[in-house]
């Protein structure tokens, strides 16, 4: 559990909703491809043709999302770009292990293999802005995002960064959908469809508030089981306890409620009868870094004071001025991560 | 006020050594563990040696004494829990209630098993085995050595390729100064894998013969497997449970080149950026520096790279150095956590570890390796590097206590 006030100053986020140009009050009701994949850019405006030629997609998207959440924050150089990624570069993965089987282990092109590295997408934004300072990478499931964040938080209090650029991204292929579709693994279970997604966010967080500050991240708090007899009720309760709030000082909550379990979060709704309740993976999908949604949502909401239509549950009220909103995310009983977010 | 972060367990298993005990023996006979490939099979088997563990996957699972069957294994996780096990047995692990978490290190996680599930898939997908496929994500291994280690409040992994372990480390050591946590076990795991080998050859810095960390004539790093394991503890933990600490972690730094994805830059900067920090975060000077374990792979570049960097940070006063990897080759991930102990164990033992294989004195720097054992040392403070693809530079510093 960390309390104190870290503030989340500039946030840019790639998705299957058009947030990288128009934010969150845009809804796009129907995305054509297989599963939630991003809505890219033209590319061609943003790189070089060798670039083009050379970056993957998490590479692009990721580059662009975090140089996007620098300038939304006012900042040329961050002091550490700490990145969380669960299944980090894919598409060079497949290609260089491809390579290693067609070819029989002979005269290998080591590009592919070279922009596998979980850690290339911290590097290669790194490089894009020439930036010496700490680097780090993060791969741990659906604690891959709030591990980085976490890193990021302590850096802060140990006083080794003012700025830190934070940020997640996940990449999506045809052939690990394939794979997590036969594992059942973010499906519908009842209609056994993908509900597979893919995406990046940024932000850059300071100990010190700026007029670019969009909200404040009061505390946090990661959970990987639950202990023998403690309910999510509790982790909750006991949470906003340590944070000395109340229930009904939480205007929203923002629920990792997905379709792969659709009743996991109905114990947390009753505890908080007067808050709205946002929901937003029905929009972007399921994937280890899809909770860093949640505070790209949570982040515009309090600077902008207002919540999308699309993404509220339909039987709460929507808020009037929202000043408190909690996070909560876990999958399938584990990996529990809060956050409680404040107007600034 | 800072909290103090100390090491009070420890395990390790590599070319070198199953356990501390034989890696430590090894170690003081300067033996080496570069040989022939014999488990993984790879066409390079016979033309690229390397630091392989020799010991099958199922000898591995038979060491796991609390482990639960019934469910696939990466070798990458076997390798991890075999280590942390030894690590936890060190520091009482079961007999000590205190706030517990894991950072844990692995550059491709399961893709020694993820590869043949692929390499099934391709050919006919019904047949690849689902199993295969589940332990590939880097987090798989570290889930399960917090099932083998009953840890249930907080578990993560790093994966910044060779640096990986010491950012663990460095992740490990401010939960605990900062977030509330009294113990953490960290460290790193990489297996062989066609995958690592085939890259790293394609790169074209694999050695045929047993790499020559800083010589002139090197030709380039061999590939090793294995696992390190670290129990950190905090000072509070320490006084509860009283036990004599191994070390206490000093300093740390964690910069980047922003160079080149795989090449480090000719003047070292983020080298010497990243050592530069774990001096300052220590508060000690460059005088109190008694050894550096050094990345040294063994390539051309890397090694210059780091030798610059060293003699611009320790201003013609450098001290003894020298490169493991020599001895158990380059263990990617794993390799901060393996060269951590090595660390430890030079200060308990009062001992400079040798760098094997070294001839000549590279002609760009004035500087060459420690090249044979050396007994009976003052070792109190020393260095401890790891650097990476991609830029990755980290840096730790271990003091006697």
């Amino acid at each position: 559990m960390l309390t104190g006030t870290i503030y989340i100053n500039g946030i840019s986020c790639i998705s299957a909703q058009p947030t990288l140009e128009q934010g969150i009050q845009v809804l796009l009701e129907k995305n054509d491809s297989e599963h939630f994949k991003c809505i890219e850019p033209d590319y061609k405006i943003h790189f070089s043709p060798i670039a083009l030629r050379r970056l993957s997609r998490i590479l692009k998207f990721s580059i662009l999302t975090a140089q996007k959440s620098l300038q939304d924050a006012g900042l040329d150089m961050p002091e550490a770009i700490i990145t969380g990624t669960g299944l980090g570069c894919l598409e060079d993965s497949e290609k260089f292990l491809l390579s290693v089987i067609e070819n029989q282990e002979e005269n290998l092109s080591p590009t592919a293999f070279i922009f596998s590295t979980h850690n290339t997408i911290s590097g290669q934004i790194a490089m894009t802005l020439k930036c010496n300072r700490t680097n780090n990478t993060f791969s741990n499931r659906y604690f891959s995002f709030e591990s980085a964040l976490l890193e990021s938080i302590l850096m802060l209090k140990d006083g080794d960064a003012k700025n830190i650029l934070v940020g997640s991204t996940d990449e999506m292929i045809p052939m690990i959908r394939e794979v997590t579709q036969n594992m059942g693994l973010w499906i519908n279970p009842n209609t056994g469809t993908t509900i597979t997604g893919e995406g990046a966010c940024f932000a850059v967080i300071s100990e010190t508030m700026t007029e670019h500050s969009y909200a404040a991240i009061l505390a946090f708090k990661l959970v990987f089981k639950l202990s023998t007899g403690e309910t999510i009720q509790d982790l909750v309760l006991s949470f906003l306890q340590e944070a000395q709030s109340n229930i009904e000082d939480i205007d929203v909550l923002i629920s990792g409620e997905s379709e792969e379990e659709p009743q996991a979060y109905t114990p947390v709704y009753q505890i908080l009868p007067h808050s709205s309740i946002i929901t937003y993976k029905h929009l972007t999908g399921e994937y280890f870094t899809a909770s860093s949604f949640a505070y790209f949502l949570g982040a515009n909401i309090l600077k902008y004071g207002s919540v999308p239509a699309h993404y509220l549950k339909i039987d709460r009220m929507a808020p009037t001025r929202p000043r408190k909103i909690l996070i909560y995310n876990q999958n399938k009983g584990k990996y529990h991560s809060l956050a409680l977010l404040a107007s600034v | 006020m800072s909290i103090r972060v100390y090491i009070t367990g420890m395990g390790i298993i590599s070319a070198l050594g199953d356990g501390i005990t034989e890696t430590l023996a090894n170690l003081q006979n300067s033996s080496s563990g570069i040989d022939k490939i014999t488990l993984l099979s790879t066409k390079h088997a016979e033309n690229l040696p390397g630091g392989e563990v020799k010991l099958s996957n199922e000898a591995l699972l038979e060491k796991l004494e609390r482990l639960k069957g019934g469910k696939t294994h990466s070798r990458t996780a076997l390798l991890a829990m075999v280590a942390a096990q030894e690590a936890a047995h060190m520091a009482q692990w079961h007999h000590t209630k205190a706030r517990s978490a894991v950072v844990s290190a692995t550059s491709v996680g399961g893709m020694d098993q993820g590869e043949i599930f692929y390499q099934d898939f391709l050919k006919d997908k019904p047949s690849a085995r689902l199993a295969l496929a589940k332990t590939h994500d880097c987090g798989n291994h570290t889930e399960q050595i917090a099932e083998l280690l009953q840890i249930e409040a907080y578990i993560a992994t790093t994966s910044t390729a060779c640096s990986s372990a010491l950012n663990a480390l460095i992740h490990g050591v401010r939960l605990i100064k900062h977030g509330g946590f009294e113990r953490v076990i960290v460290g790193g795991t990489d297996a062989y894998s066609r995958f690592t080998i085939n890259g790293f050859n394609a790169l074209m810095i694999l050695s045929d013969t047993p790499s020559q960390p800083f010589d002139k004539n090197r030709k380039g790093l061999n590939l090793g497997e294995g696992a390190g394991y670290l129990v950190l503890e905090s000072e509070d933990l320490i006084a509860r449970y009283p036990k004599k600490p191994l070390a206490e972690v000093k300093g740390y730094g964690n910069a980047c080149d922003a160079y080149h994805q795989t090449a480090s830059s000719p003047e070292g900067e983020g080298a010497y950026m990243s050592m530069k920090q774990a001096l300052d975060k220590s508060l000690l000077s460059t005088e109190a520096i008694d050894y550096i374990n050094t990345h040294g792979t063994g390539t051309v570049n890397n090694d210059l790279s780091e030798s610059i960097a060293m003699q611009r940070l320790f201003q013609g006063k450098v001290p003894p150095f020298s490169s493991t990897k020599s001895a158990t080759g380059h263990t990617l991930a794993a390799s901060g956590g393996i060269e951590a102990i090595f660390s430890i164990l030079a200060i308990q033992e009062h001992l400079l570890l040798p760098n094997l294989n070294f001839q000549e004195k590279m002609e760009e720097v004035n500087i060459s390796p420690q090249t044979v054992l050396l007994k009976n040392q003052k070792v109190d403070h020393v260095l401890s590097n790891s650097f990476g693809f991609g830029g990755n530079n980290s840096s730790v510093i271990f003091a006697r206590c």
